[in-house]
């Protein structure tokens, strides 16, 4: 393989592939967790036009889109439930304002 | 006894109902614009009982550099729990290098505050007007205002006052001096079945301009709460009851006010530096010039400008951490407020506390003075509330609402700083809009 070839897919690794997966998980899971591991090394490989001893290209993939798919489902499972937390204390919120206005009627 | 009052007070026994009935159909009560409620439960009254202790057990302590233990524990908690800390990634390995939080992140999202593990039932919320221009919804619960009681206790036992409470007696009553503001009248479980009421001295709120004092003396409260500017008007009242003491919180309470307010009401006038998101912060000492923390897991630094923390005994802002409302769990909430920390044996204390950013004036010879040099200056004076304001050509305004001190006192003790060729339009006000800032420029 050309070094130049190489050199312009690593670039554009780590310029462009890092920075979406930066957006789905701490940088810090890429290390601590063996899952996450595993999908930086595979995301690495493919970038570079390589893949591990013993798979075939199919499996490979598989395993990848496996890795990914997972993180993508958790990510996008706990936005929902950080939303569905926010809406319901702010229903609560105006329940209560509904509440506390109410509670004036002695006056008006 | 009817579910409406259950429903508003689960607590209320007999003795408390008719407190209640008292306090509200009073021929000289004012015209309460809500009704009262106290729905604490029989675990917060527990909670409540727990949390004195602790006061008393475990009062703040730590020293410089070297946070209390509880904090590694709390900001784990935040981060795991909290959606607004989560946000950040993992934990940097230093406390300091956390970034800052302020009253527009509150102001934006208060529910990023809430812990996902925070059961909803029984939310309060409060919407306190924006001195800042972020008004803020505060959302709290019945049983941690409970804990605000305890918190008095021990600010008010700095001075050897008792907070007795109970049956047929009124504890505390919360005076304004507003326009316009909630007024109600509740009984306390919290103490023991005694009453509170919150008024508003305004003339407007009461069936005849007269009822306010006869109404008060009759009430006779152990304790009167509320503003520099409420208890000025409250001591012009012909109120012949005399309190234990009166405590003030919002805005700076001059030591010229304070001394007014003993010698009228023959009892201590305390100063107690809070804010609605954290509750009670530290109380005054009798000498008036260093704040004692109350809280026992409220952690205070102070920043610079850059956010870094000051060297011992240097002015910052006050950065709290900690709290004890389970709906607001802060970390390192800039407060606007500022002071310096001293720490001796391990005892923190916040010296030459200023509410809101310091303000930098000009003398007429060019020299720059500081905000803090006219607060001393304006100390020994009976001032209810002030604005004094610079304009971009040097000259002075000052606004203000006395509490006995003459103008001539006024204009003499700011021109002996600023200098005698100073331009001073003073300009007394009946009311401010709100809380006015006390210092204000155009330079």
């Amino acid at each position: 393989m050309p070094a130049g070839f190489c050199t312009t897919r690593a670039l554009n690794f780590l310029r462009n592939d890092l920075a979406e997966l930066a957006s789905l998980a701490q940088a810090e899971k890429f290390i601590a967790d063996a899952d996450r591991r595993e999908e930086i090394a595979r995301l690495c490989f493919r970038a570079l036009g390589l893949r591990p001893a013993g798979e075939t290209e199919a499996q490979a993939q598989d395993r990848l889109a496996t890795l990914n798919s997972a993180e993508r489902q958790r990510v996008i499972r706990a936005a929902r439930e950080a939303e569905a937390r926010a809406s319901e204390i702010r229903r609560k919120m105006a329940e209560e304002a509904a509440r506390q206005a109410e509670m004036k009627a002695m006056r008006e | 006894m009817t579910d409406d009052l259950h429903h508003r007070f689960p607590l209320i026994d007999e003795r408390g109902r008719r407190l209640l009935l008292r306090l509200e159909e009073h021929p000289r009560a004012p015209r309460y614009t809500h009704r009262g409620f106290n729905r604490l439960t029989p675990a917060g009254l527990r909670r409540a009982a727990d949390f004195a202790a602790a006061l008393d057990s475990s009062p703040p302590r730590w020293e410089h550099e070297r946070p209390p233990d509880w904090l590694a524990e709390f900001v784990a908690h935040c981060f795991r729990h909290v959606p607004l800390y989560r946000r950040w990634g993992p934990p940097p390995p230093r406390f300091t290098d956390l970034p800052t939080t302020d009253r527009s992140d509150l102001n934006r999202e208060p529910w990023s505050f809430v812990p996902d593990t925070q059961p909803l039932d029984d939310l309060i919320i409060y919407n306190t007007s924006g001195v800042t221009g972020h008004p803020l919804s505060i959302l709290t619960h019945p049983d941690t205002l409970a804990l605000y009681i305890p918190l008095l206790r021990a600010a008010l036992a700095a001075r050897n006052v008792a907070l007795e409470g109970g049956p047929d007696r009124i504890a505390i009553a919360l005076v304004c001096d507003q326009k316009q503001t909630y007024t109600y009248a509740a009984v306390m479980p919290a103490l023991d079945q005694a009453g509170f009421v919150k008024l508003n001295l305004n003339p407007a709120e009461w069936r005849e301009a007269g009822d306010r004092a006869k109404f008060l003396d009759d009430l006779d409260p152990e304790i009167y709460t509320g503003d520099p500017i409420s208890f000025a008007e409250l001591a012009r009242l012909p109120i012949t009851a005399r309190p234990k003491a009166l405590v003030s919180t919002a805005m700076v309470l001059t030591p010229g006010l304070r001394a007014q307010l003993e010698t009228r009401f023959d009892c201590p006038a305390l100063d107690l530096y809070s804010m609605n998101e954290s509750g009670p912060i530290a109380v005054a000492a009798p000498t008036g010039d260093r704040w004692i923390p109350l809280q026992p897991r409220l952690y205070i630094e102070i920043l610079d400008p850059d956010g870094a923390p000051t060297p011992p005994g240097a002015r910052g802002e006050i950065v709290l951490s900690g709290g004890f409302n389970p709906f607001l769990p802060l970390l390192r909430y800039r407060t606007g407020d500022h002071a310096a920390l001293e720490i001796i044996g391990g005892q923190p204390a916040l010296i030459g506390l200023e509410g809101r950013a310091p303000v930098v004036f000009r003398a007429a010879d060019g020299r720059p003075l500081n905000n803090i040099d006219i607060s001393i200056a304006l100390r020994p004076l009976a001032i209810a509330q002030f604005n004094l304001h610079q304009f971009a050509d040097g000259s002075l305004r000052l606004r203000w609402r006395s509490a006995g001190a003459e103008e001539s006192e006024v204009r003499e003790a700011l021109l002996a700083h600023f200098g005698a060729t100073q331009a001073l339009l003073i300009e007394s006000v009946n009311a401010f809009e709100g809380k006015a800032l006390n210092y204000t420029s155009d330079l």
